[in-house]
């Protein structure tokens, strides 16, 4: 899931201030689960936005709704009723989501409500960890289940550094170094024989480095036949 | 003048011994109050917003209580990053406890005093 948190009021309330008629949507996907941008959240940040106005006079009309998933047109479509006289929309979802909306209605004015962090997964109530970094050639299968991209400050490939102690890691006491964790997890599958080999330096085109990256499978491709049917 | 206080209590809670002048919200359980209901009484004109639980171990619903403290807490946040100060609180209260109903408004009183009266309360 996608990982994000709200940014704080005071950015928000600075981003709206030169509007009047605002649209705060929430997405019921990953950002519902990490309690940043589900229906819970934009409900407490339309009434605090609500109050932030009344207590400043700055006449502030919201109206909040959520959708099912801002980063999938179809259910970006939905806003479109609700989006009619809105000269700001807050989005509560990530930064897919917002884009997406964006794409669909490029005549208003696009605000993000939260920072988009990582891709994680939740670690205990509250609390959401980094798992994946996206770099598009997964290498999980040579290190026990443990990514040593997304887990390791450094991006190691082979093996920890220096700052590994006490299998923690330098940059805080409560980091777990990866290589410790993938060692202990090669361990316990029995197979400390894969540290032997090499993992060759990465090929970092598929990741950020070669720009905004596009999947495409060949199979699911609508034809232009097909593409005039579905219209 | 006459503070203005909110209090969403859990009906299984000290509801009983809240003094009239408190605008008393009764519901099944402390753990329906919700970060928006905090943020409207404030929006209304309310100096403070208290929040009364049944007492931890004791809510009828297991959690009630636990979500009902961090919904308070989210709400505090929010407050104090609009400007509106910390007005709400969360307190543990059981029916037979006349004597600490009585120190919890002194409490709510004395955060008002701290915080300051609602501006939004004049215009009411």
């Amino acid at each position: 899931m996608i990982v994000a948190e709200r940014k704080p009021m005071e950015e928000i309330c600075a981003m709206l201030s030169p509007h009047s008629k605002i649209l705060v949507a929430g997405c019921r996907s990953c950002v519902a689960i990490c309690l940043a941008g589900g229906e819970r959240e934009v409900a407490s940040l339309s009434e605090a936005l609500r109050l932030y106005s009344d207590l400043n006079s700055m006449g502030w009309d919201i109206v909040e709704t959520t959708v099912e998933r801002q980063c999938e047109a179809e259910w970006v479509d939905e806003l479109a009723p609700m989006m009619e006289g809105r000269d700001a929309f807050l989005s509560m979802a990530c930064g897919v989501g917002a884009q997406k909306v964006r794409e669909r209605f490029p005549d208003v004015m696009i605000y993000p409500g939260l920072n988009t962090s990582n891709m994680g997964a939740p670690a205990e109530q509250g609390k959401w960890d980094e798992r994946c970094g996206g770099c598009g050639d997964c290498v999980l299968h040579l290190t026990g289940g443990i990514c040593p991209i997304a887990r390791c400050a450094k991006g190691m490939l082979n093996g920890p550094c220096g700052g590994s102690q006490e299998g923690r890691c330098e940059i805080s006491p409560e980091t777990p170094c990866a290589w410790q964790e993938i060692y202990d997890s090669l361990k316990r599958l029995g197979r400390l024989d894969l540290l032997e080999a090499t993992i060759d330096p990465k090929d970092w085109r598929p990741s950020r480095s070669g720009g905004p990256r596009r999947i495409v499978k060949e199979s699911a491709v609508l034809s232009e036949e097909e593409m005039e049917w579905k219209r | 003048l006459v503070h203005r206080v909110v209090c969403f209590a859990c009906e299984n809670s000290a509801v009983h011994l809240i003094p009239e002048e408190v605008c008393l919200i009764t519901l099944p359980c402390s753990g329906r109050v919700e970060v928006r209901h905090v943020l409207r009484a404030v929006r209304e004109g309310a100096d403070a917003v208290l929040v009364l639980g049944c007492l931890e171990g004791n809510c009828r619903y297991h959690i009630g209580t636990i979500e009902a403290r961090r919904r308070v807490s989210e709400a505090r946040e929010l407050l104090v990053q609009i400007g509106a100060g910390d007005r709400v609180m969360f307190r543990n209260l059981a029916p037979n406890h006349p004597a600490r109903v009585k120190r919890v408004m002194e409490e709510v009183n004395k955060l008002i005093d701290t915080v300051g009266r609602n501006p939004l309360g004049a215009k009411k």
